[in-house]
């Protein structure tokens, strides 16, 4: 069995994110980048299953500038066999519809039995390239799985709703999409980090994926009209206590309809 | 000729390594510490988690489940484990150096197969028995003693300070034989006769497990003896422990990073006559001292890792500099943040109060610092 894991280079969310206001897009040297933590999960599942042999190989893919390769090769290191890095100017500022398109060129001829995704990305949070994904290559799709079970033929998890917990199955191949209450990912160990570097990592521009354009090209099919910087925060309000505060609180809690 | 920085970097993947050792001390161990140290416990799951993280192999051969990599990752796991806790860091750093240095060197592979593989996995806690009540720095006068009983020997005497002893499935022994040579043995935790004394309670690192040990007629047969038929003259047993030292060495970095971190926010954060403490100079001089007198002991520690790596002959010499001096800069460092957090350092439950409880510990152990110097006054004809 061929698994192909989705994974996302993202800004360290423990570092100050920043948006570039004149272009509405990330500003990516910021911060640190970082593969997206959802991104790690999804690898978890997938090198859990080569683990326990019910998959042969791990493939990771990413769209995203050069520096991305950063996170291909750490997926390598955590146990991946080998990587897909879509890189192209032409695909800057994708927008998810075309990041769907490009990694599903990218997908389409690899013969993966399971594509599995994070839910949503911690920059960008869409939360639709999964579906997307899907739909073009007209697999099933089991989103937002909270716990996966990979079988022979057959991929199946549970999702929690509101108040219930849904148990779902589908017949390989498939696409599935995880929340962040899957296992935590692994470390890379050393050995993992020493072999990353003879594993294949295969380059592929827009043409190879079959896409043309990325923000500006005929591929666009959202645009950003607006961007602006959130307000600084106010200080807050500091109640004394002179024996009123509970009831100053209550006001408080009250007036702003957060009870 | 590589520019002066390229001979000082580390390689990339090392530094790769890193980002897992620290992801590994910041993720798993960082939650369990405040409790560990404030009951003296040791978390015991995570010998098992470090070993399924490859991070307790380091140097031992890959196949034994190791990484054949060298001190210079186990250095670097050594200091981002002692940032997070010095006690837990030194429970699992035995498993990668003296609990079983001198086992992977003379271990048969039966013998690496019994202990040496599940140690590396974290199934078994090992420990080092050197040290008795009456011999410490003078190991020559231990008095635990093997003596031939048909096909094997009887084990007798006390071992103390000996770090995951009560909590060990498997102990290396030292003990003198009647030809006045030495042995190692490895005793099991079911052994008759084998007991541990008790738990000892410590100034620091009160999460690791040191206990004192009694051996009384403990029977032991030839499966169990590390050492050449003969014995060994104790040098060819200190020689394996002597890398161990960068590892006490990169452990003081760790307490010394740490405290230094935690000294400059609150310099930054804290005010006293209507600005941040930090910008008063005779605080700021301590900080930029600090940074100076820890770089200089980081550079004597990963230097003395790496000649360990490349070179055939243990580096004694710069062993002991990295030692002495980084045990030695991480208790000034100390000193001076306590200093930095006033009355607020004095008190018990915060972590600066911690660390200074526990650097005591590097200066005492494989080697004091008076042994360091002793080496290296021995090492220029005096
Ligand atoms: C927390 C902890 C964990 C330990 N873990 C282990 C372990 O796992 N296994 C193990 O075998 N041991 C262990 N030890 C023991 C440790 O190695 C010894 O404590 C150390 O070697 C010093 O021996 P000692 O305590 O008997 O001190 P002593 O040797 O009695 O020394 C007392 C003082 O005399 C000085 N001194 C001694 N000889 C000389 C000399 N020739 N010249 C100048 N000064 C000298 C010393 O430097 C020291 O200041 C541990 C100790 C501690 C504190």
């Amino acid at each position: 069995m061929r698994i192909a894991v989705l994974i996302k280079q993202v800004p360290d969310t423990w570092g100050e994110r920043k948006l570039d206001l004149a272009t509405g897009r990330l500003d990516r040297d910021a911060s640190d980048r970082i593969i997206d933590e959802i991104g790690e999960r999804a690898l978890e599942v997938a090198l859990q299953a080569r683990d326990a042999k019910t998959a042969d190989e791990v493939v990771v893919v990413t769209m995203g500038p050069a520096p991305a390769a950063e996170a291909v090769k750490k997926g390598l290191s955590m146990g991946a066999d080998s990587g897909i890095h879509i890189s192209d100017d032409a695909l800057a500022g994708s927008d998810t519809w075309t990041t769907a398109e490009a990694l599903a060129g990218a997908l389409r001829e690899g013969g993966f039995d399971l594509v599995i995704a994070g839910n949503e990305s911690t920059d960008g949070r869409g939360g639709v390239v999964p579906a997307m994904v899907a739909e073009l290559l007209g697999l099933p799709l089991l989103a937002e799985l909270d716990e996966v079970t990979i079988g022979a033929g057959e991929v199946s998890g549970s999702r929690g709703v509101d108040d219930a917990i849904l148990t779902v199955s589908a017949p390989l191949p498939a696409l599935v999409s995880i929340t962040e209450r899957t296992p935590e990912p692994r470390f890379p160990n050393l050995r993992g980090i020493m072999g990353a570097k003879k594993k294949p990592v295969a380059g592929q521009d827009s043409s190879a994926v079959g896409v043309e354009g990325g923000a500006a090209g005929p591929g666009a099919h959202s645009v950003v009209t607006a961007t602006a910087e959130r307000p600084p925060r106010s200080a807050g309000t500091i109640v004394e206590d002179d024996g009123t505060a509970a009831a100053q609180l209550a006001e408080f809690l009250a007036k702003n309809r957060l009870i | 000729m590589a520019g002066i920085d390229e001979l000082f970097q580390l390689p990339a993947e090392i530094e790769d390594f890193r980002a897992s050792a620290r992801a590994f001390a910041e993720r798993d161990v960082a939650p369990l510490v405040e409790e560990a140290e404030r009951t003296g416990t040791f978390p015991l799951e995570l010998f098992a988690k470090a070993g399924s993280a490859g991070l307790l192999g380091l140097q031992f051969e890959e196949r034994w489940g190791g990484s054949d990599a060298g001190l210079l990752p186990d250095m670097i796991f050594r200091e981002e484990v002692s940032r997070v806790c010095a006690g837990i860091a030194a429970g699992l750093g035995i498993q990668g150096q003296i609990g079983t240095a001198y086992l992977a060197r003379f271990g048969s592979d039966e013998q690496k197969e019994r202990w040496l593989r599940p140690a590396i996995a974290g199934e078994v806690i090992t420990a080092w028995g050197l040290t008795e009540p009456d011999a410490g720095s003078d190991v020559r006068s231990i008095r635990t003693t093997v003596e031939a009983d048909g096909s094997g020997v009887i084990l007798r005497g006390r071992k103390t300070f000996i770090t995951n002893g009560p909590i060990a499935g498997a102990i290396g022994v030292v003990a003198k034989q009647a030809n006045g040579k030495f042995a190692v043995y490895m005793v099991e935790a079911g052994d008759e006769g084998y007991a541990v004394d008790r738990t000892l309670e410590k100034l620091g690192c009160r999460s690791s497990q040191v206990g004192e040990l009694v051996f009384d007629n403990v029977r032991l047969d030839e499966s169990r003896r590390l050492s050449p038929p003969d014995g060994s003259e104790i040098d060819e047993i200190l020689d394996v422990l002597i890398r161990g030292r960068v590892l006490i060495a990169a452990a003081s970095l760790g307490v010394a990073s740490a405290a230094f971190d935690l000294g400059l926010a609150y310099a930054k954060e804290r005010t006293a006559f209507g600005r941040p403490i930090g910008k008063f100079q005779e605080i700021s001089m301590k900080f930029a001292e600090a940074d100076a007198r820890i770089a200089a002991a980081r550079m004597l520690t990963y230097r003395a890792a790496v000649l360990c790596d490349t070179r055939d002959e243990v580096p004694v010499r710069e062993c002991a500099h990295a030692k002495l001096v980084a045990s030695e800069t991480a208790l000034w460092v100390v000193d001076q943040m306590m200093r930095v957090f006033g009355g607020a350092g004095f008190m018990q439950g915060s972590v600066i109060e911690r660390l200074f409880r526990d650097v005591r510990y590097f200066q005492i152990v494989e080697g004091t610092t008076e042994i360091q110097h002793r080496i290296l006054a021995k090492a220029l004809g005096l």
